[in-house]
């Protein structure tokens, strides 16, 4: 009851100040530089000051992967050949207060999961879920560049089921040991967002993160960063087709997209997408890293994931 | 000439009292079927603000506050946890808060950060005795936190205001007290929740006077 209550409050003071804020009523909603409409990948935080709501699913898999198991006596247990799959699920709501600040929410889920139960055995399942909540400020802008500033904060619980690890842990006799662990972060974070439109088809995106914290490992601080870089490429303004690409790069060591302590991957995405609205995205977003598993001989295998994100602009 | 710098600053100064109520609880590590769950509590304090121009404020929050948490056990036989203890911490807090109007100067969102320095902390049974068990001993010296929030103000009368504000807050430091614990074997618990307010403001010179 009284989390409802607090809900309603929230939701009926940020709907009054969104009745309130955007007074402009602008045809063309959605974000643009020198004639440019950008069209951000499912993972970039956007350096508008806009008011939208975003969200994105999806799912992805390794390749298939061979764990030789552990001798016991004569037998030999737990050898498997399988893949190991993913999903990730998403929201994001944003409000513009005035031409320089914008206040944001979102929250995440992303998870690890056997396609099978010896995949599961053998290296576990973990799944992180949290948001952050935070303030976009614009630092600078002109007719085809904007550069913004980020201020948050960040909240996580992760869950990690180790059967693999619990069993080394029996024989190492280790004091205390847990098949499953429940680990609550926070962290602080800042980050530069930019844009620049190089024509009305051509658009460059940027950002970096850095956040500091908690770790999921007890008793340790640690450092996280996050860097991408992608093109937009936009083919409605000049070719009259609504389909827009984003492409690009990204390296990572937040534990949301590496889903281990300690470790940093590079994530490749092309992105798909419909530009015939004025206010609306959608599209489809393929993405390729390499992931760090800790039981498995294949260390870094492939991931592959296919999501699908929207960006509804108010 | 010379008090003209002065009548400025004052007429860009303004003060205030506020207080609400807020819902709160701790968030964290917890033993085996036990829940933290949302209790009310209460808060009080005054400020005193700077308008830097006429989209930003900052603000000197000083306050006392209450929060704490219920705590829940599952039981045999039972469906629902049952709510079994009251957890009370009380503290005196000192946040720097940044106002920013919107265009029109009747909303605006908030951000800021403060410390606060516990006063007394303890637990009581819901089973309707009202023994209190002290435990400020087990409560981290100091509490370090954010809040973000958003507000409304009306124009009441000479330029003074009222105001509603809901704000979260997140302490970013344990609760609990590190002592002489390991720092892989401490639980991780930390405050949070949501704080509604009103209040009033007024400026420290009247309108006439802000243009010497």
């Amino acid at each position: 009851m009284k989390k409802a209550l607090t809900l309603i409050l929230w939701l009926g003071m940020i709907l009054s100040v969104s009745a309130q804020l955007d007074t402009s009523r602008n045809i063309y909603r959605k974000p643009m530089l020198g004639g440019h409409a950008f069209h951000m990948n499912d993972q970039a935080k956007s350096p508008f000051i806009k008011t939208y709501l975003a969200g994105s699913i999806g799912m992805g898999n390794t390749g298939t992967m061979y764990f030789s198991g552990y001798i016991v006596g004569d037998k030999v247990i737990l050898d498997f050949s399988g893949q190991l799959m993913f999903f990730n699920a998403g929201l994001e709501y944003q409000q513009r207060v005035n031409d320089w600040l914008a206040i944001y929410f979102n929250y995440g889920l992303v998870g690890r999961v056997g396609s099978d139960v010896s995949t599961i055995l053998v290296d576990g399942l973990n799944s992180l879920s949290g948001g952050s909540i935070g303030w976009l400020i614009r630092l600078y802008h002109n007719d085809r560049f904007q550069l913004s500033g980020t201020l948050y904060l960040q909240n996580l619980s992760g869950s990690f089921v180790d059967i693999v690890g619990y069993i080394n842990d029996l024989l190492d006799s280790v004091p205390n040991p847990e098949i499953t662990k429940n680990i609550p972060v926070m962290n602080g974070g800042v980050g530069l967002k930019g844009a620049w439109a190089a024509s009305q088809t051509i658009g460059v995106l940027f950002e970096t993160d850095f956040l500091y914290g908690e770790s999921f490992v007890r008793g340790v601080n640690s450092f996280f960063t996050g860097i991408s870089l992608s093109g937009d490429v936009d083919f409605n303004p000049r070719y009259q087709v609504p389909v827009g690409l984003n492409f690009g790069y990204a390296f990572s060591s937040r534990p949301e997209n590496t889903l281990l302590e300690f470790d940093h991957t590079n994530i490749f995405h092309l992105r798909i997408g419909y530009t015939g609205s004025s206010d609306f995205d959608v599209g489809l977003q393929f993405s390729f890293y390499r992931y760090e598993l800790t039981n498995i001989e294949e260390r870094r295998p492939w991931v592959k994931n296919t999501s699908l994100g929207f960006r509804l602009y108010f | 000439m010379f008090l003209s710098p002065v009548l400025t600053l004052q007429a860009q100064l303004s003060a205030g009292v506020y207080g609400g109520m807020n819902l709160s609880k701790l968030r964290g590590d917890t033993p085996k079927d036990v829940y933290f769950n949302t209790l009310p509590n209460g808060d009080i304090g005054g400020f005193l603000e700077y308008n830097f121009n006429d989209q930003v404020i900052v603000g000197f929050q000083p306050y006392y506050t209450r929060k704490g948490t219920k705590v829940s056990f599952r039981v045999d036989d039972m469906d629902d946890p049952v709510d079994s203890v009251k957890i009370h911490l009380s503290y005196f807090s000192f946040p720097v808060i940044i106002k920013v109007l919107t265009n029109k100067k009747k909303w605006y969102v908030l951000g800021g950060a403060g410390i606060a320095k516990p006063l007394r902390s303890f637990y009581k049974y819901v089973d309707g005795t009202d023994e209190r068990t002290d435990i400020s001993d087990k409560v981290a010296p100091l509490n370090v936190y954010l809040q973000f929030g958003v507000g409304r103000r009306w124009k009441v009368w000479n330029n003074k205001y009222i105001f509603g504000e809901i704000r979260y807050f997140q302490s970013l430091i344990n609760t609990i007290r590190k002592g002489d614990l390991d720092p892989a074997y401490l639980p991780r618990v930390r405050t949070r929740g949501t704080q509604i307010s009103v209040g009033l403001d007024f400026p420290l010179t009247g309108k006439k006077r802000q243009k010497p």
